[in-house]
């Protein structure tokens, strides 16, 4: 890993289209300000690992739990019907 | 066109395929799926991976269950869903059941689809008002003997 120590306001330069910025430090959080081109992606690592592990997890449903799930809906709709009924 | 899917094999229509040109976050290699209902009355569906048969993840049209749910998609993922119109953009949002019976859904990473020509692609929002996790409903708990059943299987 490339490990450089900047100042605020200084930059780096990643290829010829994405500059970082370091707008401010504070303890422990630092601000960074990005410019990249509009089809450049920028996620916080963080999110993108949270929808990979859904991903997983989404995968991994066994066919008994929806048609529990579909069930529940089913019964939650029948009592909305009844109690639009009454 | 057959194809080998989690629930045994299948006849698709090759014009009926979605394709996410960039995978799914975390699974890249997964592009081509095709969406199979769940049984009737469900509001469940599976998206079925036809680069890797084991691969079918439970999604819903979040639409279904939130009528308030809404994002802005960046420029460029317009671009690569091929998107002339919002009204063309159909989404589904995968959906899991942990170990507490919860049913939740992910509104942080939706799928987008083309309806028009079915290119899709998995977007990460930067909104912090959507949760991965979002609570759809709570199931009962599962009858004793289903989940001795269930250890049995893996014993």
């Amino acid at each position: 890993m490339l490990v450089l120590a900047r100042k605020v306001g200084q930059q780096i330069v990643i290829g010829d289209q994405i500059e970082v910025t370091v707008l401010e430090v504070r303890g422990e959080q630092v601000r960074l300000g990005i410019n990249a081109p509009r089809s450049i992606a920028v996620h916080r690592k963080e999110l993108l690992e949270q929808v990979a592990e859904e991903n997983v997890r989404a995968a991994g449903v066994d066919r008994e739990s929806l048609n529990a799930a579909a069930e529940s809906v089913e019964d939650q709709d029948k009592g909305d019907d009844s109690a639009r009924t009454k | 066109m057959n194809v080998v899917t989690r629930f045994g094999e299948i006849e698709i229509e090759e014009k009926s395929c979605i394709h996410l040109k960039d995978g799914l976050v975390g699974i890249p290699q997964a592009k081509r799926f095709c969406l199979l209902s769940h049984r009737e009355d469900s509001p469940f569906l599976w998206l079925q991976c036809l680069d890797e048969p084991a691969l079918s993840l439970a999604v819903i049209n979040p639409m279904d269950f939130f009528n308030d749910y809404e994002f802005d998609l960046q420029d460029a993922d317009v671009e690569a869903l091929e998107l002339t119109s919002a009204e063309d953009a159909v989404v589904l949002t995968t959906v899991t059941v942990d170990e507490e019976r919860r049913v939740t859904t992910n509104l942080l990473g939706p799928i987008v689809v083309n309806r028009r020509t079915l290119a899709a692609k998995q977007v990460v929002l930067s909104s912090e008002n959507y949760s991965p996790r979002h609570l759809l409903f709570q199931l009962k708990r599962q009858p004793e003997g289903a989940a001795k059943e269930a250890g049995s299987r893996a014993a």
